[in-house]
Formats: C-alpha cells, structure tokens, sequence
C-alpha cells in the first residue's frame, strides 16, 4: 500500500492528537507530543540534505529544538580523514542544511567540531564538513586541544565517572548529534551514542575500560536535545574507516528523534544487526538513557 | 633606507622560513622554491636526484654575489639574522665588539671537508651548514618555545582553526645542541659580530670566493675625514678608517648611505686584476702549507667516508624506524644531515630526532616514535620539504604502500590485549587501521585483533591508538629496508554481518534511483 506524504502527515497529526488525549497517565511524554507528532521520525529515498528538510518537518520543524538566540553545537562524524562518498563521515551537504535550519530558527551562533582520529585538518579537509560548514556560516573549531577539555563527573555511572569534556558541548544551549550510521570492528556500530565518542578527550580510557559501558554511560553527563543518523549510504563491514567501495551498501535512509537508543535500536535493524546484540544498547536502556521496544514507539515513515 | 630595507628582507624571509618549518605551506612549488635558496642542501639534491624544478634560483643565488657580493648572507640568511639581532643587541650594551679575523686554513679546510661530503654522498657536511644547524634550533627551541608562548590564549585560539601546539620539549641531545648552538650564535655575535658567517659557514666561504673575485666593489673613494660613521653602522665590523675588509664583509650595502661625504662606494668594475686583496699576494711556502692544509681536508673526508662504509658492512638495517621514503638506513643517513624541517612539519609530530640507537652517522636523525603520534596515512609533507631528497618523494597513493615497519600482535593468553585479557571489547587498533591488515574477529563473546601482515605500511596508529600503556599488545618494529605492499582489497570475511540483499550493496550514486529499500522495522 502506497500513501502520499499528504495522507502521511495527516495520519501523523491524527496518531498524535489520539495518543495526546488517550494518553493523560503518562504526564511526563504528554508534554512533548504536543508539539510533535512522533517520537521519532524515518525518511527514505532521498538525499540526506532533502530526507533531513522533509523529516524535520514530520517532527515540527527546528524551532521546536532551538530558540532565539541559542547557541547550537553541530556534532558530526569527521572522524577520520575520507571522502564524503567513503561512506565514513557524515555527509557534508546534511552538516550545512542542519546548520541552515538551526540559524532560521534563530540560533545566535553554531559549531561544528569533532575530536577526531586522525590528523584533525585533513579529516576536516577531505569530509568536506569544514568547508560546508564554513559555507554555512557556522564556526568550525578543531577539538584537537586538551585545553578546551573540562573534567566533569557523572554519579550514577560505574565506569566513566569521570571525563574531560569539550566545553562546547556542555556549554552550548543545543546539541545536535549528526552520526554516520556505520560498522565498527570494537562496538559494532557506530550511530548516535558512539558518535558522543567525540566529545570527550580520553578515548583511550573508554577501550581500555569497558567500551560498550562507557559509550552507555556517557549521556549521563549530556544528553544531545536533537539527534540525525545519516544512513544514507552505510558500511556495513571493515568499518568504522572502511577499505574500499564494497564495505558500503546504499540505504538512503535516515531517522530523526530525540531517544538515542530508540534511534540505534532502530539503526541497527538498517545494519542488520540483532539490536539486543549491541552490548550498549541493553545497558544504555538499563541506564534509562531511552527504550530498545521501538514497537511501542510512534515512528513515522516518510518515503520521498 | 637599505638598513630598513634589509631588516624588511631579513624578516619577510624568517617568516617564510617559519611557515616553512611549521608545516603551514604544503605546497610543493613554494616548498621546493624554499628549498632552492640553500646553496649545499639544494647541491646535494641535485647530486642525489637530478636537477630541480627551481635550479636557477640556486644558480641565481650564486650568480648574484658576483654582481652584488654575499646578498644572501646579509639579506636572507636566517642564521645571519640571528647574529645581527645578538649584535645588535651588543651594542645596545656596549660590548665594545671587534670584528673576527678571517681564517682562510679554516674556510679551506670546511669547504673541502664539506665539498667531498656532498660529492662523495656522506651527509657529514651537515655539522657545518648553516640551513642544518638553523633547521636544529627551530625544530627543538624556537617552535616549542613559541608554542610556549601562545599558550595562555590556548582556550581562545582553540574555538577558531588556529591550533597551537603543545610545549613540545623533548629534553635530549639535540635540544641541548641546539640551545648551545643558539646562544654560541646569539652571544657571541654580541662580542664578534657575524662569526659563523666568516669562519665557520660553508656557503659563507662560497659566497666570499665569488665576491672576492666579483665585479662589485666597496670602496674607499676620496677623502676620509675619518667621522667613523661607517664602521658603526657595519653589522659586521668589517670596516677599519673607511677600507673595507673584503673577507669579513657581508655586504649588506648599509655603509653606502651611511657615509656623510660620499666616500664610500659601490662599484661595477669589470677589470678583475684591479684592486687585489691583500691577502693573495701571499709568498711561496705559506701558499704551500694551504695546499696541505685543503689535501689534508681532502684527505680527513675521504677518512671519513670509508669509515662509513665500514660502519655500514653487515648492518642489519635500522633499529629505529625512518620516515616513508627513506628507503634504508643506508641510503637514509648517507644523505640526511638532521636539519629536522621533516620533524618541525610533521602535522601529528611522529617524527623526532634519535640518538645513537644508530651510531654516530644516526646521530640526530629524524625517526618515528608512536608513542607521540602516527604516520599520518593521507599526508607526505616529510616527502614534500626533505630540502636535500633523503627522504625520496613519492605521489600519495605510492606513499600509501611503502611499508615503514611491520606490526606485531600478541594475543596469546598472557597478552595484556582488552578482549583477550578482560573479555571486553576494545578494537581500537582496528578501527584506526587504514589498510585494512588490522582487522575483528569474533572469538566468543568478543571481538579480538586479527592481522592481515603483508597490508601493513608501519604507520603505527595501531600502536598508538592502544590503550594499554605498558607492554602493548600491538606496536610496530623497524624493518630492514622498505618496500611497497599490495593494497587490501575486498577480503572475504564471514564474521562480519554482509547485507544480504545484493542489490542493496552498490557504491552510492546520487539521482540513480535503485530499489527503494524498506524499512527493517
């Protein structure tokens, strides 16, 4: 069966107004689908620059997430030094029109910064991100520095207690967490939480201390208010850089929301990866980070 | 004017210089155009590959002093630059200077040493030139101490894409070198204004030959009334009652326009025999005790050199691991004299000076240590700025396949690896590997490190992305010689979860529409 994106929209606002009155028990999400209508919104066959503008749009638009005059933290991927149609960084063009809606809805100022794993200036140079970025008008700042690292702690973790964070990240108003979906050899995806990976200065101690604990236990210092996994084209294998052109399988998918595990739960069912397999999803869950039963959730699907 | 002139110059060609060194400029063209100014390191290339894109700029060089006399010494020259701001300096304070008397057994014997060094591919010359020795005080004291310096506006320069460097120390052998080196230059240009220049420098003794025998003239022309306002003004003291002394002058040219009376000229005089200096009127068996002296140097290079070979027969290749392209210790230390412009420029600053892990022809040499950084699989700037071509130049994706050292992994059940160790995952060596010969293999309830050897290059990110700290489980050795390895295509891996549509598995193409996929949940 086949729906137009009108009937969509329509059905959406229809899905939401009934959860919103049949729903007055659970006072805590009623608030949020007010506004909304869905907890997390998926988009398919187009590019991630268009897929982003039709699923924003499915989730109320960027002014439900930025405000007047807030200051916006952009977070892609730009992890390692590739081109964009390597399929190991965040698609350029999806950066720029992020950072084109973040200032429309008034943003003051945005950033755009990882902490990458190789040489910051040829892994901003060859992404493509710095210049979009620049294009944009947003500031893009290498995260290469442990001066612009903060030590912060989180009490209800067990294993990353402590962390150095960038400054950006805890100071900005709005966190916008852009991740490639990918394959990753240690936690066998890269998508919304391992992408926060980027953030902290002391990757070492994460591998050398329970990855998949600390990549769980990291949103306890921050959650992202806005996340957008990029699977337009994914690696599902020798990822997270990749060797060549057949690591890669075309999705041209994407999913917008604000419950990280939600979205890699569901991002994991892209990879086709049993998502309970994901050693941090189930302890990310545990943490209340966000729920694995996508099933219960309201996802609506755009086809462009 | 001119003395403003020359300080415009001076400091325009540090700044170069130091865009040079910081890794700013990665342009090849304006590298190699760098490069070309340096008489022996720009010789040496040529010698060991052929002429140069930017050859006439040397000849220039050289050409140049003939018509205006030592140009680059007084108007380029970093080292000149440092002696004239400690001279300066010198007589702010006072220091009642006196000028250094030239010593041509010394110059003859250092340019025959450095002459046969070059021409007979020993890279011992390098102790003397004055690019190398530069190159040693930027590298280990004027970076890390401008680094030093900017740190306080760390948090601000690092929210813009200006980032600075750490303190960057390394507090060994060539730091102190360097520092020695330094305050010799500094210092003792307060008391002897331009010493290096006039005794030691190998380019200043060609510079100073051609000038000698030049077309270009300072001369006392008329009457002196003796006001001395030359020989203040004279960075190099080389003036004593209006005469220039030829062999301590650098001409800058700042006596000219300094004399009240136009008595001190410049002058094109195509006659060569006018106006002998005094010193070639020398008498019979002092002449031939400099002819000994320069067969002596001949023969002390040639010593040396054989020496060399000795140190070389049966060896077993580096015990350090040596930038891509330098192809063998060998061929390697035969040709590099440390001037550490590959070290300053390295963007993840992998590349530091050894000691004698190599002996003495690896004194100072740059090596990779990966506990600092990792050779930057993208990047070949070392190939790039090598001024004299030890490090031989290659196109990136040639680069991408010179296998520098060879990894190796222990994942025994003693290992100190993650995974093996903890029964946790990790796959940090993997994830930063960029030829696909560090790879995860599933092995229970984890994924532990498996190597594809013959994909490695050496680069070394494995070993400096693992997070043990002692008695890594992976690192990566010193090879003998390095060659090329093949690129790792698609390998067959069963572990890892494949689509299972094949449709779906294509390079992306923006605007070919292919099946649209639907949506796993």
């Amino acid at each position: 069966m086949k729906i137009s994106r009108r009937d969509f929209i329509k059905m959406g606002i229809g899905a939401g107004i009934a959860l919103t009155c049949g729903n007055f028990a659970d006072a805590l999400f009623a608030e949020e689908k007010k506004s909304a209508t869905a907890d997390m919104v998926a988009i398919r066959n187009g590019n991630a620059a268009q897929m982003f503008e039709a699923g924003i749009k499915e989730l109320g638009g960027m002014s439900r997430f930025v405000k007047s005059g807030q200051i916006v933290v952009v977070k892609p991927n730009i992890g390692w030094a590739k081109n964009p149609a390597d399929g190991a960084t965040t698609s350029p063009d999806l950066v720029a029109k992020i950072i084109e809606h973040a200032y429309k809805a008034g943003a003051k100022k945005v950033y755009v910064f990882d902490n990458t794993c190789n040489e910051w200036s040829k892994c901003y140079n060859l992404s493509g991100i710095e210049k979009a970025s620049k294009d944009a008008k947003a500031s893009v700042s290498p995260a290469n520095k442990k001066e612009s690292y903060k030590k912060k702690s989180a009490e209800k973790a067990k294993i990353l207690k402590n962390a150095e964070v960038h400054e950006l990240y805890l100071e900005a108003d709005v966190i916008i967490n852009v991740p490639i979906l990918k394959h990753h050899g240690g936690a066998q995806m890269t998508s919304t939480l391992k992408n926060l990976m980027g953030v902290v200065w002391d990757r070492k101690f994460w591998h050398g201390n329970g990855l998949h604990e600390c990549i769980a236990e990291f949103p306890l210092y921050r959650k992202p208010e806005l996340n957008i996994i990029d699977a337009y084209s994914v690696m599902l294998k020798n990822g997270p850089r990749g060797t060549s052109a057949s690591d890669l399988a075309l999705k041209r998918m994407q999913i917008i929301g604000t419950d990280m595990v939600a979205m890699d739960t569901a991002a994991a069912k892209i990879m086709e990866l049993d998502p309970a397999k994901i050693a941090y999803l189930p302890l990310a869950e545990k943490l209340g980070i966000g729920t694995m039963a996508i099933d219960k959730l309201t996802i609506n699907k755009v086809t462009l | 004017m001119t003395k403003y002139l020359r300080k415009v110059y001076q400091l325009l060609f540090f700044s170069f210089t130091a865009a040079i060194f910081s890794g700013a400029i990665e342009n090849q063209g304006m590298i190699d155009f760098y490069n070309s100014f340096h008489i022996f390191p720009a010789v040496s290339n040529i010698a060991a590959h052929g002429v140069q894109p930017f050859w006439p700029v040397t000849l220039l060089v050289l050409a140049c002093s003939l018509f205006i006399g030592r140009f680059y010494c007084s108007f380029l020259c970093p080292v000149g630059f440092l002696q004239d701001l400690g001279s300066a300096l010198g007589k702010k304070m006072k220091t009642a200077a006196t000028s250094v008397k030239s010593r041509r057994i010394l110059s003859l014997f250092i340019i025959g040493y450095c002459a046969c060094a070059v021409l007979s591919e020993s890279s011992l010359w390098g102790w003397f030139d004055h690019f190398t020795n530069f190159g040693r005080i930027y590298n280990n004291l004027v970076r890390p101490s401008f680094n030093g310096l900017l740190l306080p506006f760390a948090s601000i320069l690092n929210k813009t894409s200006f980032q600075i460097d750490e303190l960057s120390f390394i507090f060994k052998f060539d730091f102190f070198y360097a520092l020695a080196l330094f305050l010799a230059l500094f210092i003792g240009s307060m008391y002897r204004p331009r010493w290096f220049c006039i005794l030691l420098c190998p380019s200043g003794v060609i510079f100073s030959f051609l000038f000698n025998n030049s077309f270009f003239k300072i001369i006392k022309d008329g009457k002196c009334p003796a006001c001395h306002k030359c020989e203040k003004c004279c960075p190099a003291l080389s003036i004593n009652d209006g005469a220039v002394d030829r062999q301590t002058c650098v001409t800058c040219l700042e006596c000219i326009p300094a004399c009240p009376f136009g008595t001190i000229k410049g002058r094109i005089a195509f006659d060569l025999k006018n106006e002998k200096p005094d010193d070639q009127k020398l008498n019979a068996p002092r002449r031939k005790f400099i002819e000994k002296t320069a067969i002596a140097a001949i023969g002390i290079t040639a010593a040396g050199f054989s020496e060399k070979l000795n140190a070389f027969t049966g060896a077993t290749g580096s015990k350090t691991i040596l930038p891509p392209g330098a192809v063998s210790a060998e061929a390697f230390f035969s040709k590099c004299t440390a001037c550490h412009l590959c070290a300053s420029s390295c963007p993840t600053k992998v590349i530091i000076p050894s000691f004698l892990e190599n002996g003495f022809h690896g004194l100072s040499k740059p090596k990779l240590d990966f506990s600092r950084g990792y050779c930057s699989y993208e990047c070949n700037l070392c190939q790039t700025v090598c001024p004299n071509g030890a490090i031989n130049r290659h196109d990136i994706n040639i680069k991408q396949m010179i296998r520098i050292g060879e990894v190796s992994l222990d994942t025994s059940p003693k290992s100190n690896c993650m995974p093996v160790k903890e029964g946790k995952d990790c796959g940090a060596c993997a994830e930063h590997c960029p030829t696909g010969a560090v790879y995860m293999k599933r092995k229970g309830d984890v994924f532990i490190p498996e190597l594809r050897k013959k994909y490695c290059i050496g680069c070394g990110i494995c070993e400096h992305a693992c997070p043990i700290s002692e008695n890594k489980p992976i690192f990566v050795k010193p090879v003998g010689a390095q060659k090329m390895v093949p690129l790792f295509k698609d390998a067959k891996d069963k572990d890892i979860p494949v689509s299972k549509n094949p449709q779906s598995r294509n390079t992306p193409e923006p605007g070919v529409n292919n099946k649209i996929e639907e949506f796993p949940f």
